[in-house]
């Protein structure tokens, strides 16, 4: 059938075969026509890929400057924060004084917190007498 | 070169975890709308050390001592409500990668106060109180070398 003919495989060796065959006569030029179309083809594809990769670069080169930028920020951020800071106080008296009115408020505080633990203490003796007179 | 940058990377990441000390957190939070902030270096403790005791007015505790002990001291008292939950949740967050133990916890109708510390053997060596009283969050932080017996003091007076 003329389809299966038009679909027949061509093999290697069978194409190879059927260049080397002289006897088979090639239209004038077409070799040269045929070059030609090649090397258009192989100069397309370069251009395109040349494209591709010109972007790519751009790409890579834009994020490696940004982690630079932030890595920079980041180190100098950290260095700004952790700088030692200034005295309150330039008169070691005044310092004095507050670090003593810090200590009276923490004191107080401190009070606070075990007169509400002998207070809860106080309770747990009376429930523990109850307990004992039950039993 | 990709190597050399990823380890670059991780240092970085690395100071800045290691950052997050008072200095950071006073420096973060000193001069904010709000904030009141007082600091005293270890220098001026060292010029301190020096001076004649002083006694504020009526009260019988000499608190010189402990005083002496001290290398610095960070104060924060803040207003600001939003400030004072981000501060507080910093706080937390070092609490816990900084080794320190709760000492002491209290909470009435007007305020609750946490106390935390840490201690190598009987000497503590950072102290940490918070307050807070519904309208205001007080931080004070000291580092130094303070004998407990010194602390005791505070709690007995």
């Amino acid at each position: 059938m003329k389809a299966d003919r038009t679909t027949e495989k061509f093999s290697i060796d069978s194409l190879t075969g059927a260049s080397a065959d002289r006897s088979i006569k090639c239209p004038d030029g077409f070799g040269h026509e045929l070059s030609d179309m090649i090397d258009s083809l192989d100069a397309a594809e370069r251009i395109i890929i040349s494209g591709e990769s010109k972007d790519r670069n751009t790409w890579h080169w834009l994020a490696g400057v940004a982690a630079c930028i932030a890595i920079i920020a980041g180190i100098g951020f950290s260095a700004w924060t952790s700088r030692t800071p200034e005295d309150t106080f330039t008169d070691p008296a005044q310092a004095y004084a507050e670090a003593e009115n810090a200590l009276s408020a923490i004191s107080e505080r401190m009070g606070r917190g075990t007169a509400l633990a002998a207070k809860a203490e106080k309770t747990m003796e009376r429930q523990t007498a109850i307990l004992k007179e039950l039993y | 070169m990709k190597r050399a940058i990823m380890i670059l990377l991780a240092a970085t990441l690395a100071f800045t975890a290691a950052a997050q000390d008072w200095n950071s957190i006073y420096n973060r939070y000193s001069g904010k709308e709000g904030v009141s902030s007082v600091y005293i270096s270890p220098a001026m403790f060292r010029l301190m050390k020096s001076l004649p005791d002083v006694e504020i007015e009526s009260e019988d505790v000499d608190l010189g001592g402990i005083i002496r002990t001290f290398t610095g001291m960070y104060i924060l008292d803040i207003e600001d409500g939003k400030a004072a939950a981000e501060l507080e949740a910093e706080l937390q967050h070092a609490i816990k990668a900084g080794r320190y133990e709760l000492l002491m916890e209290a909470a009435d109708e007007s305020e609750t106060m946490r106390i935390y510390t840490i201690s190598k053997g009987d000497t503590v060596t950072d102290f940490l109180m918070l307050a807070y009283d519904g309208s205001e969050t007080s931080v004070i932080a000291i580092t130094g070398e303070i004998p407990f017996s010194e602390l005791q003091k505070l709690i007995s007076e």
